[in-house]
């Protein structure tokens, strides 16, 4: 597999990891109301 | 197809799964009221859970599964950036960039379709009607090419060709009465259940798949192998550049033109003017629901698409253990097209082993998910166009929105009638490139005026209106006169010089529209709101003078 295609799975796999940290930091935040 | 499915494994599924879809159906009849809001937003409290499954499952079509599957294993891994793109700009960007305002101007104008948003945004009739219509003309095409696929998959998988007249009208009659009648609530909680299904069935596929080749490392050394010990020459129904299915093609050649602008870009950009998904961010009852979701969906994302873009090239190894050829080769020589790839490998991987049915069963049944949940969204999105957006604009009415409702479920029967029409008069192996051709087309129209709507603080009608005409303008005359793989849908070309594009050889007959069409209308826009700008400074000055 060349490098490029590797970095196609590295892009998926960090972008769902990101998601993850991304949802876990804002279900901790306090509810803020609604932002107009 | 040279093996079909057990019928009585799979006719158990799919009669409990058509019960529990119509169940849905009726309980959101229920919970609509004969209200257009209900009809077409649902509560407008939708659990994030739920957002996260039906704009997945609503994204994700057989289109996803077979469609791009097939390109896969012709193509190689290299559509695995289609799967980045799908999980960075469809889930992230998609729900960080444009959902929260979606849903934020969604409810301060009281919007229920995408079309309703834009135009009230602009305060625009034009911009309305244009999006309606845009809608009703190029979302039925995709909507027959999804449908076809599934039935495609089902005649084939299931033996059962002969009725393939039946299995058609039949799947659009289901789905046609859960959407008329049950509205987005019904079209939401069949979205889950679907890609529950879906996930269970493609995971089944990832993990035998692997099983099959002893492991992970071990199934991408045998596809690197198959091409360059084995194959190793090019011919396999790939365009020129194309060096091998676990390498990147050479830059700028033809296969790579190909796969990175039609495929990836056109596609993994498309996404974002999507107005059947723009909807679901509508639903959402705070931004707090819409940062919950974006987990589930990249997880749903990853699972079903990864699967397909990774279990495609390496049917190649399977196909060739099996008969000596690569998928396409195989496929080509029982008269099949690129759409069969991944049906007829789940058939013969799974045939004769423990359970074989029973995955088969479930595989067949996601794919029919898939289709039917992306179908029905489309509906929805169809209905709402022509019965509230089209009907209430035209003819000025304000009032009772149980005519709008009313409208809207005619619109979805007839159109329902259209699709099936279209699937008849469709050219094969078409799934692809019709997903292709209506994302990028809603995307060169609508990108840059969607995005001028959610982040300027006073939307420009001049600059909106002048970029969709060049978007719209510059995409059609790059499908119909100069791209060799979307032409097809209308030869006008062909009618007007005899030759299917202008240049057939050129890397522009490769190129997609997207790619000319989108900066394009960007340009336009930043264009008409810089003039504007200066031509308003002149005024003031004058003005003070």
């Amino acid at each position: 597999m060349d490098l490029f295609v590797t970095l196609s799975y590295v892009g998926c796999f960090a972008t769902v990891a990101f998601c993850c940290i991304y949802t876990i930091y804002k279900w901790r935040q306090p509810d803020q109301g609604e932002k107009e | 197809m040279t093996q079909g499915v057990d019928l009585a494994v799979f006719g158990v599924m799919a009669a409990f799964f058509v019960a529990v879809t119509l169940g849905l159906g009726a309980y959101g009849y229920r919970q609509t009221k004969n209200s257009s809001e209900d009809f077409l937003l649902g509560r407008k409290k939708t659990n994030p859970i739920l957002i996260a499954l039906s704009y997945g499952a609503t994204f994700l079509s057989a289109s996803a599964v077979i469609g791009f599957g097939g390109q896969a294993a012709v193509h190689g891994l290299s559509l695995m950036w289609l799967c980045f793109l799908n999980i960075f700009v469809g889930i992230v960007v998609a729900f960080l960039i444009f959902g929260k305002r979606t849903r934020r101007l969604g409810q301060k104008h009281s919007a229920a379709t995408f079309a309703e948003l834009l135009g009230k945004v602009y305060d625009s009739r034009f911009i309305r009607i244009f999006t309606a219509v845009l809608i009703l003309v190029m979302m039925p095409i995709y909507a027959a090419a999804v449908l076809k696929g599934g039935v495609n998959s089902l005649a084939a998988l299931t033996g059962l060709t002969g009725f393939y007249d039946y299995i058609l009208i039949g799947l659009a009659l289901i789905v046609g009465v859960y959407v008329v009648y049950g509205g987005l609530i019904a079209v939401m909680y069949n979205d889950a259940l679907q890609a529950a299904i879906m996930f269970i069935g493609m995971a089944v596929i990832l993990v035998v798949t692997f099983m099959y080749f002893g492991g992970v490392s071990e199934a991408f050394g045998s596809l690197d192998a198959l091409w360059f010990e084995k194959v190793g020459v090019p011919g396999q129904g790939v365009l020129e550049g194309f060096n091998g299915w676990t390498s990147t093609a050479d830059f700028g050649s033809k296969e790579w033109m190909t796969v990175f602008t039609t495929f990836i870009m056109g596609v993994g950009i498309g996404a974002l003017t999507q107005p059947q998904l723009a909807v679901r961010f509508m639903t959402a009852k705070s931004d707090k629901d819409l940062d919950k979701a974006i987990l589930i969906g990249s997880i749903f994302m990853l699972v079903i698409v990864g699967t397909a873009y990774t279990v495609g090239p390496l049917s190649n190894v399977f196909f060739q253990d099996a008969h000596g050829m690569a998928a396409f080769e195989y496929l080509n020589s029982l008269k099949l097209g690129i759409d069969f790839i991944i049906p007829q490998y789940i058939l013969e991987m799974f045939s004769g082993t423990t359970f074989g049915d029973l995955f088969i069963s479930l595989f067949l049944l996601s794919l029919v998910c898939a289709s039917v949940s992306t179908i029905s969204a489309l509906m929805h999105t169809i209905g709402g166009a022509g019965g509230h957006d089209l009907y209430r604009t035209l003819t000025d009415r304000k009032g009772r929105s149980s005519d709008s409702v009313k409208t809207t479920r005619i619109t979805i029967a007839v159109m329902m009638i259209l699709v099936v029409v279209y699937c008849y008069i469709m050219p094969k192996d078409i799934i692809a490139k019709a997903t292709s051709i209506f994302m990028g087309m809603t995307a060169a129209a609508l990108l840059p005026t969607y995005f001028h709507a959610l982040y300027s603080k006073k939307p420009n009608r001049k600059a909106a209106i002048c970029s969709i005409a060049v978007g719209t303008f510059a995409y059609l005359i790059m499908a119909l006169f100069f791209n060799t793989g979307l032409c097809i849908f209308l030869p006008v070309c062909e009618m007007l010089t005899g030759q299917a594009v202008l240049f057939p050889d050129s890397i522009i007959a490769y190129t997609d529209p997207l790619l000319i069409a989108l900066p394009l209308s960007i340009l336009t826009m930043a264009a008409v709101l810089l003039l504007d700008r200066r031509s308003n400074a002149v005024q003031a000055e004058s003005g003070t003078a």
